[in-house]
């Protein structure tokens, strides 16, 4: 794989996503978008499902992607990309098209774990050679923060309002790449907007195999989550460091961990500077900070058993 | 637009497209760059530079640009609208 150095200075794979949208200032969705179309050398077509991405990228009359672009619906991002691939693959077969290109879905975490989810489950298990890519900002952003099946336990938000008999989501959220991977495709992968190279490396490994791959991308939300604009990479980072957010990959059915913090931090170093959290630091919650530590605790201690080796990058 | 040069290349900030979202400055492995009084993008230490392009590449809003002198220029104009300063307005 071409080094830092050597991507930067590649001036067709910059030109694929441009400046000019309108995503906020600290939003890791963009950096998660660029560096995973930096790290694909072949020609790629992007599959977008509604979401932040989509709507603030293409303001009528102005756009922000220089390559095909395709949105259809919230709900079938994969279906799309099944379709436009199998499209691909017919005309390949004629003779009338002879490059190579990827195919890269990207979708939120609403809609790929909860209203794509079935679309992707078909896409996945039909097979198709395309890489969906999840930026998982842990709710439904785009129309105001909203709770999904990604919001973790006991964040707040617009639907699950602190009060006084409520203390925010009462749920806990779902996992998402474990159920990819029971899906049995090629290759499934977890990673973080704060670890550029491994998320590069991981897009590359993605775009490389024979069949669909997957991608979940922690991408931080300085509007949802209430954290200043200036600290989403180090929000994003100490999910990593906690052990929330571990990096691993699943390759052709093995589980390999990408890495191991020297020092596991406890969790409430991630909670703290996030607005949504911030109720969980007063006394009557102390229960619930006990809780959720324990989760993290125990997903960690599960991983851990889960995968055969470790690759630190 | 701002300059920074040292040795055979230089860097190049502009202050129209910085959102001061901090991508930069947190993943400079060399804390060159800092937010400035105006919460934009400023490369204080430039002689710790080593032009690994890891801010270019992780900009959102394409206003960092890591050039070497007298290579290929590759230019990042704005949009023409934005060039005459109308922005979105001038469309509607």
């Amino acid at each position: 794989m071409p080094n830092t150095k050597e991507l930067a200075h590649r001036e067709e794979l910059h030109k694929r996503f441009t400046g000019a949208h309108a995503l906020c200032a600290g939003c890791g969705i963009p950096i998660c978008v660029r560096t995973i179309l930096n790290a694909i050398e072949e020609p790629v077509v992007v599959i977008n499902a509604t979401g932040c991405l989509e709507v603030a990228t293409t303001r009528y009359p102005t756009t922000a992607w220089n390559v095909p672009w395709i949105h259809v619906a919230f709900e079938n991002a994969a279906a799309v990309a099944s379709g436009v691939e199998t499209a691909y693959r017919v005309l390949r077969r004629r003779g009338k098209i002879s490059q190579e290109i990827r195919f890269v879905a990207f979708g939120g975490d609403g809609g790929t774990y909860d209203i794509g989810l079935q679309a992707l489950s078909g896409a996945l298990e039909r097979g198709h050679r395309f890489i969906y890519v999840c930026y998982d900002n842990e709710a439904y952003m785009n129309t105001g923060n909203q709770r999904s099946g990604a919001t973790p336990l006991a964040a707040q938000t617009s639907t699950t309002p602190l009060g006084e008999k409520s203390f925010g989501k009462p749920q806990r959220r779902k996992d998402l790449t474990e159920i990819v991977a029971a899906h049995h495709i090629p290759y499934v992968a977890q990673a973080s907007i704060s670890d550029w190279y491994d998320l590069a490396r991981k897009a590359r490994q993605a775009a490389s195999v024979d069949g669909p791959a997957f991608l979940n991308v922690l991408s931080t939300c300085p509007r949802g989550w209430g954290h200043p604009t200036d600290q989403s990479v180090k929000i994003a980072r100490l999910a990593v460091e906690t052990c929330y957010w571990p990096l691993y990959e699943i390759i052709e059915g093995r589980w390999v961990l990408n890495y191991i913090p020297e020092e596991k931090l406890p969790i409430t170093e991630w909670l703290r500077p996030q607005k949504r959290f911030a109720h969980l630091f007063e006394p009557q919650h102390k229960e619930l900070l006990r809780q959720i530590q324990q989760q993290v605790d125990e997903e960690w201690e599960k991983l851990l058993r889960k995968c055969e080796r470790y690759e630190a990058l | 637009m701002k300059r920074y040069e040292q040795g055979e290349f230089f860097l190049e900030i502009e202050p129209r497209r910085c959102k001061g979202c901090g991508v930069c400055v947190q993943s400079c492995p060399k804390g060159v760059l800092v937010l400035n009084a105006e919460g934009k993008a400023d490369a204080k230490e430039i002689a710790q530079c080593i032009f690994c392009g890891i801010c270019e590449q992780r900009c959102p809003d394409f206003a960092i640009s890591v050039h070497k002198k007298h290579s290929h220029p590759h230019p990042r104009p704005l949009s023409p609208l934005r060039e005459r300063g109308e922005g979105v307005r001038g469309l509607v």
